[in-house]
């Protein structure tokens, strides 16, 4: 007698809604946006578009996927966009927020200033190189999440990650040196 | 290439990014207002950004529709194409040598407008409209003729050469995003002249002042922040414009 599997059940999974997503990955949108190099002064109009689009986009995700890494591919793309853009201006960094988590005006210059640093260094990174970076050391994001984020092969992900620490560490380095002439 | 073949980043490097990282995000206050423009926006689909930045998801191979709307197309135009019109043979010999005449004078002794009338019947008229129409615009570039094609469009109901306030809208901030500020207060002031109290106008305003305050006309976008605070006092846009005008 032939058996008839029965198809196994699979938990419904709800479609994330709009505000939800906003609300959750907002902050995290932000620093990416602004450390992938967008200027301190774009940076309420580039989240606008990226949400804009995550909005529009957001009846073709798939539920069962991670938000994050959509959310932040879509970042990536929009941050290359506006970088495109603006290639024919020099990147300037501008002002950085004065709000230090629980910090006193020492701790919160010496953050403001380490801020510049970390920018001013990011800046001098080839784009696959610093978004890999970012979303790694910065943004604490997986590799597996980043490979989803950005589309690419993880080997490429892993070779791209070296090259933008050793090109980082390096600027910092130099940077500091500068400073402390 | 492995995880364990990465060097990690050296300590005093990892201590700056730490230090970097305690820098506090935006306010509430920036997220709400943030949020409110995507909403809005998502409403008003002429603020969308129409980018490469949209595509969140592999390129994919042209779809099927697309490829059979453009043969559906390719078809009609070959059809119009090759058909005379039907306007062909109506027209009289004697206004076929009219349009011929008119190219060949200089163009201030082209009849236009009320002189017309008083040399052709209606009939005369209609036809030399008709005719007139393809001329190129190369022809029609100066003077008198040039006068003769805005009245054309006047007459023609179904051309119109305004842009749309959303287009309109659309490229002016398409420009703000580029950093071609002037480019932009231009593009608003067009649309300001054109629709002065459109349903845009909030929109326009804020986009104004931000423009303004770009390029570093902090004193105006100052004032007009004022009035728009005045005439505005419920916008989403305040957080914005005060934040750009402060």
């Amino acid at each position: 007698m032939m058996q008839v599997a029965l198809a196994p059940e699979f938990p419904v999974v709800e479609r994330p809604d709009f505000e939800s997503v906003y609300r959750e990955q907002f902050e995290h949108i932000w620093f990416t946006l602004r450390r992938l190099g967008v200027h301190e002064r774009d940076l309420d109009d580039t989240t606008h578009d990226v949400f804009l689009v995550v909005n529009r986009r957001l009846m073709d995700f798939d539920p069962t996927r991670p938000v994050r890494p959509w959310v932040t591919g879509i970042a990536y793309r929009v941050a290359s966009d506006e970088r495109r853009r603006a290639r024919h201006r020099r990147e300037i960094i501008g002002d950085i927020p004065e709000t230090i988590d629980g910090a006193g005006p020492h701790r919160a210059l010496e953050a403001k200033e380490a801020q510049r640093l970390v920018l001013d260094a990011l800046t001098q990174l080839p784009m696959d190189q610093r978004a890999v970076l970012v979303m790694h050391d910065l943004q604490g994001m997986t590799m597996p999440e980043i490979m989803e984020a950005l589309d690419a092969p993880l080997n490429t992900l892993y070779s791209r990650l070296r090259l933008g620490r050793r090109k980082f560490t390096l600027a910092v380095r130099k940077q500091r040196g500068r400073e402390h002439v | 290439m492995n995880r364990q073949e990465i060097p990690e980043l050296p300590d005093d490097i990892l201590e700056v990014l730490a230090c970097a990282k305690s820098v506090g995000g935006p306010s509430s206050d920036t997220q709400d207002a943030i949020f409110a423009r995507v909403k809005q926006s998502a409403a008003a689909p002429m603020l969308e950004v129409a980018s490469a930045a949209e595509i969140a998801t592999p390129k994919s191979p042209i779809k099927p529709v697309i490829l059979l709307s453009a043969a559906v197309l390719v078809a009609a135009a070959t059809a119009v194409l090759s058909t005379q019109h039907p306007y062909d043979n109506d027209i009289p010999q004697e206004t076929t040598k009219t349009v011929t005449e008119y190219q060949a004078q200089p163009s201030a002794e082209i009849p236009i407008g009320a002189d017309a009338e008083d040399f052709e019947t209606q009939d005369e008229a209609d036809s030399r409209k008709t005719l007139v129409l393809p001329v190129t615009p190369r022809q029609l570039a100066t003077g008198v003729e040039r006068n003769a094609r805005r009245e054309l469009a006047t007459d023609a109901p179904t051309t119109t050469l305004l842009p749309s306030e959303q287009s309109l809208l659309r490229r002016a901030r398409r420009q703000f995003l580029a950093q071609n500020y002037l480019t932009a207060l231009s593009t608003l002031r067009r649309h300001r002249l054109l629709y002065r109290n459109g349903v845009l106008a909030e929109e326009r305003d804020a986009l104004s002042i931000r423009a303004l305050a770009k390029r570093g006309s902090t004193e105006r976008a100052r004032k007009l922040g004022q009035t728009f605070l005045q005439r505005y006092p419920g916008s989403i846009h305040i957080p914005v414009i005060q934040n750009a005008i402060r």
